[in-house]
Order: C-alpha cells, then sequence, then structure tokens
C-alpha cells in the first residue's frame, strides 16, 4: 500500500512537471535568431557602403567605365561577382584610359571583388534565416490557383496592405459559420487596401470533391472573396497542414510577414473580431510607416 | 496468504503496470508535450479503446466517443458505421475490462484514489450509475445528430460541454505551450476545467466517480459486458458464500449473483478478497460463469 501511495504521488509530480516544463524556451530562440540576423545584415550593408565608397573615390574613371557598358546585362552577368563583371567593363574600355587610370580601376575592381566575396559567404547564413522565417514568420513561397482555376502566387501579398489569411475545411462548424463575417470583412477592408483570403485544406491538390463541397459551402453562406489552393507537399501546404486549430485567422503584411499572433477561433465572436482588428491595424500601421 | 497470491491471474496482479502501459501507449508522442503540437498521422484513422482525447499531444489515435460524435454531426453522414463497428470489436472482446485495464481516465481517477482522505461509499448512489446512458444517448449521439446549423453541421457535444478529459489531456498541455490556443481559452474553458476539477476532489473520496456516472464510453460496453469474450466465472462448489467479494468490490457488483454485471470493470479484487480462490477470468465463446444462483 505505501508503495502504491510513493508510485502514485511520483507519476502525479512527473505529470505535473512535465505539463509545466516547457512554458517559455521558443519564443527566447526566436528572438535570439532575430538579433543575430540583424547583426549579419548589418555587416552586408556596411560591405556595401565599402564598395560604393571604393566605385566613389574614382568617380570620374568609373562614370566613363559604366557609359562603355553594353546595356543589355543579362542574367547571367548579374549573377556573377560584380567584381568580375567590372573588370571586363574595364577591360572592354581599356584603350580610353591612360596606364595609370587603367590602374586605379582594375585595383579598386579586384577590392570590389573581394568584398562581393565576402558577402557571398554570408548568404548562407541569411538563407537559413529565412528559412527560419518559413516556419512561422513568413508565409511560405507558393504557385497555387484560387477554386475558379485562375493563377495565384505569392504576389498576392504585395497587391495588399495587408491580407487576412483564413485556413478552415468543410467538415468544421465554426469555420463554416464565420464565413459570411469573413466575407463582410472583407467588403470592408477593401477599401482600406486590404484583401481576406480563405485556404480550405480539403482543396489543397486541387482535390475536386473537396472544391465542390467548399464552394457549396461558401455560395450558401453568401461568401465571395478569393479562396485558394496549392499543393500539400509544398512549403506552403506543410504550413497549412500543420496547423491543427481550426479556423485560424492569420494577417500577413505587403511582404508575406506575419503579423502579430494568429487567431484561434471563429470572428462571429465578438472578442475574436476585437482581436483580428489589432492585427490588422498593426498591419496597417506597419505599412503606412514604409 | 503467500498460497492464494501464486494462484493469482498475473492480469489481476499487474494490473497497475498494464494500466501505465497502456496508458503510454495510447499516448506515445511524448515530444510533442513540449512542441505543443499534434500528431496527426494515420494512426489518428483508428479509434483508442480507451477515452483518450484526439487533442492530447501525445495521442497514437482517436478518441471512439470524440470520433463518433464528429462522423454523426458532419453534414454527410448520419451515422458512423466504421466507429460503431470498432467499438462493437472492443466491446465484444473485451467489455468494461477496458475500463479496469486500458482506460487512461480510469487510471488517472485510480491512481487520485490513492490518495490520502476519508473514503466514502457509492453504494447509496447506484441510481446514478442510469445517468452515463443517458449522457451516451444523449450527448453523444442525439444531439451532434439532431442539433444541427442550417447546413446539417451538428456541435460534439459531449465533448464540447462535458469530457473532462478533453481539457486535461488537450486543452491544457496544449495552452501551456501554444500561446494561440491560450488566447482562445474562454468560458468554456473554465466550464470545463470546473467539471475535471469536480472529477478530481470526487475522484479522491470516489472511486471512479466519471467511469460510474457520466462516462458514455463505458456505457456503452456495460452494455456489451454481458455477450463480452472476457468475463469472470464463480465456481460455486469453492465458493462458501463469505460475502468478502461483494464487500471488496468498488464497483458495488455482487459477483456471485451476477458475475458480468455491466458495472464489473474486471479489475479483479474480488479474487484478490476471495478466500477460496472461487473467482476467475475466462475468455472464449459461451456461457463462462459456472454459478447455480441464476436469478429468479
Amino acid at each position: 500500500m505505501k508503495l502504491n501511495r510513493v508510485t502514485a504521488l511520483l507519476l502525479s509530480l512527473v505529470l505535473a512537471f512535465s505539463l509545466a516544463a516547457c512554458g517559455q524556451g521558443a519564443s527566447s530562440a526566436s528572438s535570439a535568431a532575430a538579433s543575430s540576423a540583424a547583426a549579419e545584415s548589418k555587416t552586408e550593408e556596411q560591405l556595401l557602403a565599402e564598395e560604393n565608397e571604393i566605385l566613389s573615390a574614382n568617380d570620374a574613371l568609373w562614370e566613363k567605365v559604366f557609359a562603355s557598358m553594353d546595356k543589355n546585362v543579362t542574367e547571367t552577368t548579374i549573377s556573377a561577382n560584380y567584381g568580375d563583371f567590372l573588370l571586363s567593363a574595364v577591360e572592354k574600355a581599356k584603350d580610353q584610359f591612360s596606364d595609370e587610370e587603367y590602374k586605379a580601376l582594375t585595383a579598386d575592381a579586384e577590392k570590389i571583388r573581394a568584398i562581393e566575396e565576402q558577402i557571398a559567404a554570408l548568404a548562407p547564413a541569411e538563407d537559413a534565416a529565412s528559412s527560419a522565417a518559413a516556419q512561422g514568420n513568413a508565409f511560405p513561397k507558393f504557385e497555387g490557383s484560387d477554386l475558379e482555376g485562375n493563377p495565384v502566387d505569392n504576389s498576392l501579398f504585395a497587391g495588399n496592405a495587408f491580407t487576412v489569411v483564413n485556413f478552415w475545411f468543410n467538415g468544421c462548424k465554426p469555420c463554416v459559420e464565420e464565413l459570411d463575417d469573413l466575407n463582410a470583412l472583407n467588403e470592408k477592408v477593401k477599401a482600406q487596401g486590404g484583401e481576406v483570403i480563405g485556404i480550405n485544406t480539403e482543396t489543397l491538390d486541387g482535390n475536386q470533391q473537396g472544391i465542390d463541397a467548399a464552394k457549396k459551402l461558401l455560395e450558401t453562406t453568401g461568401a465571395s472573396y478569393r479562396n485558394i489552393y496549392f499543393a500539400s507537399g509544398s512549403e506552403a501546404g506543410k504550413f497549412a497542414l500543420n496547423i491543427m486549430a481550426f479556423p485560424t485567422t492569420y494577417v500577413f503584411d505587403r511582404d508575406g510577414n506575419v503579423v502579430g499572433e494568429p487567431l484561434l477561433g471563429g470572428i462571429d465572436k465578438e472578442e475574436n473580431l476585437a482581436a483580428l482588428q489589432k492585427n490588422i491595424d498593426a498591419a496597417l500601421a506597419k505599412d503606412s510607416a514604409k | 496468504m503467500d498460497k492464494k497470491k501464486k494462484k493469482l491471474s498475473p492480469l489481476a496482479r499487474f494490473r497497475g503496470f498494464i494500466q501505465a502501459g497502456a496508458t503510454l501507449l495510447t499516448n506515445l508522442h511524448l515530444p510533442n508535450f513540449a512542441k505543443g503540437t499534434l500528431y496527426q498521422g494515420g494512426g489518428k484513422y483508428v479509434c483508442v479503446p480507451g477515452l483518450n482525447c484526439y487533442s492530447c499531444p501525445g495521442a497514437a489515435g482517436a478518441c471512439p466517443v470524440g470520433a463518433f460524435q464528429a462522423v454523426v454531426g458532419s453534414s454527410k453522414f448520419r451515422f458512423s458505421y466504421y466507429i460503431t463497428g470498432i467499438l462493437i470489436l472492443f466491446g465484444v472482446l473485451l467489455g468494461r475490462f477496458i475500463c479496469g485495464f486500458l482506460c487512461p481516465f480510469g487510471w488517472f481517477q485510480e491512481l487520485l484514489h490513492k490518495i490520502p482522505s476519508p473514503k466514502l461509499s457509492t453504494k447509496k448512489l447506484k441510481p446514478l450509475r442510469y445517468l452515463k446512458y443517458a449522457v451516451l444517448l444523449v450527448m453523444v449521439v442525439a444531439l451532434p445528430l439532431l442539433a444541427v446549423n442550417e447546413l446539417g453541421m451538428g456541435d460534439p457535444f459531449f465533448c464540447k460541454y462535458l469530457c473532462p478529459q478533453g481539457v486535461l489531456e488537450g486543452a491544457i498541455p496544449l495552452s501551456l505551450t501554444n500561446a494561440g490556443i491560450r488566447a482562445a481559452l474562454g468560458k468554456l474553458f473554465t466550464w470545463k476545467a470546473c467539471i475535471l476539477l469536480a472529477v478530481i476532489v470526487g475522484s479522491v473520496v470516489f472511486y471512479r466517480p466519471f467511469c460510474k456516472w457520466l462516462c458514455p464510453l463505458g456505457a456503452f460496453y456495460a452494455l456489451l459486458n454481458k455477450v463480452s469474450l472476457f468475463q469472470m466465472r464463480v465456481d460455486t462448489h469453492k465458493c462458501v458464500s463469505c460475502g468478502a467479494c461483494a464487500k471488496a468490490c468498488k464497483m458495488d457488483v455482487d459477483i456471485t449473483k451476477t458475475p458480468n454485471h455491466a458495472e464489473c470493470i474486471r479489475c479483479g479484487m474480488c479474487m484478490k478478497a476471495c478466500p477460496t480462490d472461487a473467482i476467475q477470468y475466462k475468455f472464449g465463446l459461451g456461457d463462462q460463469s459456472n454459478t447455480e444462483t441464476t436469478k429468479e
């Protein structure tokens, strides 16, 4: 009996600890990532400033080089090291310059090439940051279509001051019950340059049955705002399928970044609508500050 | 004493460990507790035998009661043959053995009952037993089916308004790690947290109050307890009618009269109490109860 009591006590303790152990963690980690990313982008800016200084030191000469350049810059020349690009340009315009001037220009170009290499070394770290963003801060890159079959991609965010994205599925009662409220919201925010977008997880991959059912629900509730889908295996698809509470409503800014905390629950409830409005206001303020 | 222990079925002897193991297997995805996410893989297409919330971060399968309501409440279906079939299978194979050995919430209540306190008998509260059949009929079947909106969608009434396991396994762990869910907690959470608290306090004082009075899953298995392959058998030649079994039974069953009573969760406490080892587990077809005392 005593043993039983001790085990019971231990188990309840373990339960309590396992529940309480994990409150913060995530937020401190993400803020650390953000600050290190800021440090890196700063150095990149500094490097670019150095490049500009080098160019402006021999301003007159470089103007000549730029003037002699072929205007049809192709993608390959852009993606190549800018230093190499300048070197080849100097080489082509060689006969316009004295030996001394030519030497100064090539030296500058060499310096710029070295800086470019440094910047390139920074790039992978930046990629890591952007993939971290894909996990929660930004809507992942996607190519999809709306329920009528018109193509849609990430550019939809750039077209709006803010975009309200509502995740739902056909069998979800609270989701369906807020469709008319979302439609009203869409009509309202149009004037502010905003848009409401629906993403129904049953329509991913263009699943015809899901699309038909979703269209029917949208029609009966009188919702006419855009609903879109994409491949379930894409990053955006994973983003949608990782959501575990429906309805969930995000607000994204013009760059496709999340504003505020996503809202769980339907906006047919006043307090939920107020919470969503807070995110919208924040997005609007951010956009007008730009 | 020693002689008796040797004869006791290992099932009854290691029941606590079996309960712990079953709870662990039912909630195998332990890292999800820290991540605040749910397992959403193929396992969730199958029901676990016990009352275990789908929205528990660790849950390996779906809750049969929750799944039933979700299907019945959807606009596409009126009845869930798949889940009813699984439930009948579980019920016919094991009956309320599931309550006594496999249900995580049953184990939770039993652990709470081990907390030292004055213990009260539930013998006089027997009529409350029938409440759980009403919960099954009204909250699990009727309301999700009938109380629908204009699109034919109903709510999972039992999960939404009554189930304390949902708060314990779903709402509490998820809200601890997930800010969005924390923000979404409202009046409904408060209400259900009160129910959970009442069940917790009740479990310390009474033995398994939720199983006895409220659990719709227990009610379903209770209906199949009489026909289940897992049965109790009382050897009338060994029985000395001392009444120790009835006294030991915390589910208020007199096993010598009704070995396969709807309330019997096969916990084996009567077997431990029996001085002549007259009570045994039997698994198989046919009526295994070998009692002469058939009721009038």
